[in-house]
């Protein structure tokens, strides 16, 4: 899930989607504002990449296992390292 | 040689058959290749399969079609049973009398030849020459199995006494028609189908074994070369994973579009765990294939296009080697 498999290409991994997410997080963000700016981006690519919310909410879970955001008064924001 | 060459012509024609108020239609009955081949894997499978009842019905259905209006299939009547004849074949003054047990054993099976025999003979004498012993194993018979009948054979010098087996029954199912072999064994996909192959058909099959949880590492090597022949699948079966490959690319994308990201791995790993569990009962390649056939699609009948779709699974599976051997020289990497 979170690694590239036989059968899971690297741009569906959680890692993947995550650092795409980092990406959107150039100020705090609330969760919904950032599924939006990732369908809109996701929906100019191939149907291939079609990402579900359940997957877009376990790599929210995975950046902040690894510490890669917080969520402070109701914004997801990215930690510096 | 497991079948010959050659193609079987029909015209193109549409055939209805009713069964239980239900209407099959059936498009298109040339045998190809594709299609002799896939029978040929499911008589196999068949024979192997059915015990008891179940395999005389089998027997007498091909019988049957073979040889309309001659051979008489005979059903247990009263208190004296079917008096030991499971099928008569009138032209050729032939008696049948089947055994399929479970297990075959030399004691129970010379002692049921014995019996059925020598009951048969008193009622049914004048009317047979050949008493005909069929039975299920695609071993043969055993040493002791076989002297019975040749000792039934000398002592009996006006009846020959022989044995019908795994081939005999081959032998007459592919003297039959398409449509007849379609009725027999269900539907097969054809060049066509394999062609035609769309992905609702795909997704119906996938879905089915869906709920398997996957274990263990994935297996990220690329396929060697050789794989068919290194696994010893009959030229039957790499017909089958040939005809399957050309569309396991379907099956990739459908894998790359399904809403789970997991499904692919899911698939992969439930297949690797039933091949190996089929590969640890020691049963020969061509079976196992049976059996990954049966585990993707079930035991009932589907439609040709299912079939194809459940070859397509295969295919892929096994070109991405989730399924059968490496072959031995890339074992090493």
């Amino acid at each position: 899930m979170i690694l590239p498999t036989k059968y899971l290409r690297e741009e569906r991994t959680l890692l993947s989607v995550g650092a795409n997410i980092l990406r959107h997080l150039d100020e705090p963000k609330t969760v919904s504002r950032i599924w939006n700016d990732i369908k809109k981006e996701k929906t100019k690519k191939l149907h291939s990449q079609w990402l579900t919310y359940d997957w877009f909410i376990l790599s929210l879970d995975l950046l902040y296992v690894i510490k890669a955001i917080d969520f402070e008064r109701g914004r997801i924001r990215r930690l510096s390292q | 040689m497991l079948f010959s060459k050659g193609f079987m012509h029909l015209p193109v024609e549409l055939f209805y058959h009713f069964s239980n108020l239900k209407m099959v239609k059936w498009v298109g009955l040339t045998m190809d290749e594709v299609m002799r081949a896939y029978y040929e894997v499911a008589f196999e499978r068949d024979y192997l399969k059915k015990k008891g009842n179940a395999f005389q019905d089998f027997f007498a259905d091909i019988m049957e079609k073979r040889y309309p209006g001659d051979f008489q299939r005979v059903r247990p009547w009263g208190k004296f049973g079917d008096r030991k004849n499971d099928g008569y074949l009138k032209t050729h003054r032939k008696l049948f009398q089947v055994y399929a047990p479970n297990e075959m054993q030399s004691s129970q099976a010379i002692k049921k030849i014995d019996e059925d025999f020598n009951e048969a003979l008193p009622y049914w004498e004048k009317f047979f020459d050949i008493w005909v012993f069929v039975h299920n194993s695609t071993q043969g018979l055993g040493p002791d199995v076989l002297k019975k009948l040749l000792e039934l054979d000398e002592a009996h010098l006006n009846i020959d006494v022989i044995s019908f087996g795994f081939e005999e029954l081959r032998q007459e199912l592919f003297k039959l028609n398409p449509i007849d072999i379609a009725l027999i064994i269900g539907p097969a996909p054809n060049r066509n189908t394999v062609n035609g192959l769309g992905f609702s058909e795909l997704q119906i099959v996938l879905e089915s074994i869906a709920w398997q949880q996957p274990t263990g590492e994935p297996d990220l090597r690329p396929v060697p070369k050789n794989k068919l022949s290194a696994n010893m699948l009959s030229p039957s079966v790499e017909i089958l994973l040939k005809a399957g490959m050309k569309k396991a690319n379907l099956v990739q994308m459908f894998f790359e579009s399904w809403y789970d990201p997991t499904f692919g791995d899911k698939i992969a790993q439930a297949f690797k765990i039933k091949y190996n569990q089929l590969k640890s009962s020691n049963i020969p390649p061509n079976e196992i294939f049976m059996k990954l056939q049966e585990f993707a699609l079930g035991t009932q009948r589907r439609s040709a296009e299912e079939e194809a779709a459940g070859l397509a699974v295969l295919a892929f599976l096994f070109e991405r080697c989730d399924i059968f051997e490496r072959p031995r020289e890339e074992g090493a990497l």
